[in-house]
């Protein structure tokens, strides 16, 4: 990438523009979390629930959070620090930013990171990147408040049934995403399986007699994943 | 259907959910703003649509399909925090889920809710938090993490998310998620392995979520769950 790109690309300006955006995804939960403990006092749900929750994010966001870290380095050579900071902070994972980084690069007609990567390049990058996660953010702006509607046509006044949508469609979409990684290579199966069969042990066997852990189970899950996965790496070769 | 006058809460949901998702929709355009004002690099429209364009081909049928699929688990608040922060499916939805087990609430109560966007704060926090230290020391650190360790955390991290996931789901529901798990393997093992035709990414994913919605509804109404 030219030096004056790249000199660019992490300019102090950008730094102020990703912490407006930042500042904004710490705002939206300090409200809602301030909405919560003062909707638990008037319904009388105890605090402690509410601070088992928050642990339950803390720990399960973990391992995903430092994953999602270690992908900084994949973009920041192209679109800087400040900018893949925002990025990776909202929504739109590392391959979506990427995918739009070279959806840019190829409308601009240069290779990511070679010598043409003008500062037009860098800016229709960010622009890209901008105008495709409007499509989520502006979906859920107008949409979200319908969707409850959805799901209480969907009920036609059945609790259970209500209920049962959510089971359904959490079968389909772990389904889906569990199945992506099973068809990905023999190690991603084995993670995939292995972590599957330990949260039915941990739910079946293990969280009933040990206070705390269900909180930890989708991070022992991971765990799991990782060692089996590397294992099973290492013999196929 | 009878419209009822939306609860305090509720409003308050909307208020806050839809007006920082707005305010963030638009500051994604300032660091291009930034270096037009500030550095003079300009863009012209013929550029931005046709960039806009081809990005939206990839990604258009996600915009609508993937709320509508999480939104039964997240509820409102929850897309609202799920669909600003990112990774709803390894973070925010197995966050929700074991939250509102831990504590022992019933899916579609307020207190559910609640637990719902404490553990999708929770999760958000220390996302951000990590990733932030993870700038501040730059490339760096994370050059210095062993292979090994970065080679895990790149290709078994999310099995292990998903598969404990469905996991959680299938040891619940096993009638539900064993066949209907078969299906959608099937299906991934035809649009990415095979690369069938006309089975891209959001069709299968519609045909998993809508496809299963379907069976459960008539497995309940065989009386064969719930």
């Amino acid at each position: 990438m030219p030096e004056e790109t790249l000199r660019l690309a992490n300019d102090f300006g950008l730094w102020v523009c990703a912490a407006v955006t930042v500042a904004l995804v710490f705002v939206q939960s300090a409200l809602y979390i301030r909405m919560s403990y003062k909707e638990a006092a008037k319904i009388g749900m105890p605090k402690a629930m509410l601070n088992k929750s928050f642990k339950v994010g803390l720990t399960t966001g973990f391992g995903p959070g430092v994953a999602n870290a270690v992908v900084l380095v994949s973009l920041i050579g192209f679109i800087g620090l400040p900018i893949s900071w925002m990025r990776l902070s909202i929504i739109g994972a590392a391959p979506t930013e990427l995918t739009a980084t070279t959806t840019a690069a190829t409308v601009m007609g240069v290779q990511l990171g070679s010598p043409e990567y003008t500062p037009e390049a860098l800016s229709l990058a960010f622009f890209t990147m901008g105008i495709n996660v409007c499509g989520w953010l502006l979906m859920c702006t107008f949409f979200t408040h319908k969707m409850e509607d959805i799901r209480i046509a969907l009920g036609g006044g059945d609790t259970k049934w209500l209920n049962l949508i959510t089971a359904g469609a959490s079968v389909g979409v772990f389904g889906n995403l569990a199945a992506q990684q099973c068809v990905g290579g023999t190690a991603k199966l084995a993670g995939c399986v292995a972590a599957a069969a330990a949260m039915f042990v941990l739910n079946q066997y293990l969280c009933p007699k040990v206070k705390g852990l269900s909180e930890w189970t989708i991070a022992i899950c991971m765990v799991v994943s990782m060692v089996v996965g590397t294992v099973v790496a290492g013999f196929a070769g | 259907m009878a419209k009822q006058k939306r609860s305090e809460w509720d409003s308050g949901i909307i208020k806050i959910g839809s007006s920082t998702l707005a305010l963030v929709a638009f500051s994604g355009f300032l660091p291009s703003l930034y270096l037009y004002f500030f550095h003079g690099v300009s863009l012209s429209l013929s550029l931005m649509a046709s960039a806009a364009i081809q990005i939206w081909i990839v990604y258009g049928a996600f915009y609508p399909i993937e709320p509508l699929t999480y939104y039964p688990s997240l509820g409102m608040a929850g897309t609202y925090m799920g669909w600003l922060a990112g990774s709803v499916g390894n973070m925010r939805v197995p966050s929700a889920v074991v939250a509102k087990q831990s504590c022992g609430v019933e899916d579609g109560t307020k207190e559910a809710e609640i637990c719902t966007i404490m553990a999708i704060a929770g999760s958000i926090i220390v996302g951000v938090v990590i990733l932030t230290i993870g700038v501040a020391l730059g490339s760096q650190v994370m050059d210095k993490l062993p292979p090994i360790v970065t080679t895990a955390l790149n290709n078994y991290l999310l099995p292990g998310v998903f598969g404990g996931m469905f996991g959680l789901y299938g040891t619940r529901y096993p009638k539900l998620a064993v066949p209907c798990f078969i299906v959608i393997v099937a299906l991934n093992y035809a649009s990415s392995v095979l690369k069938v035709a006309f089975l891209p990414n959001y069709v299968v994913l519609a045909i998993a979520v809508f496809g299963s919605i379907a069976v459960t509804r008539i497995m309940y109404k065989k009386g064969m769950i719930g």
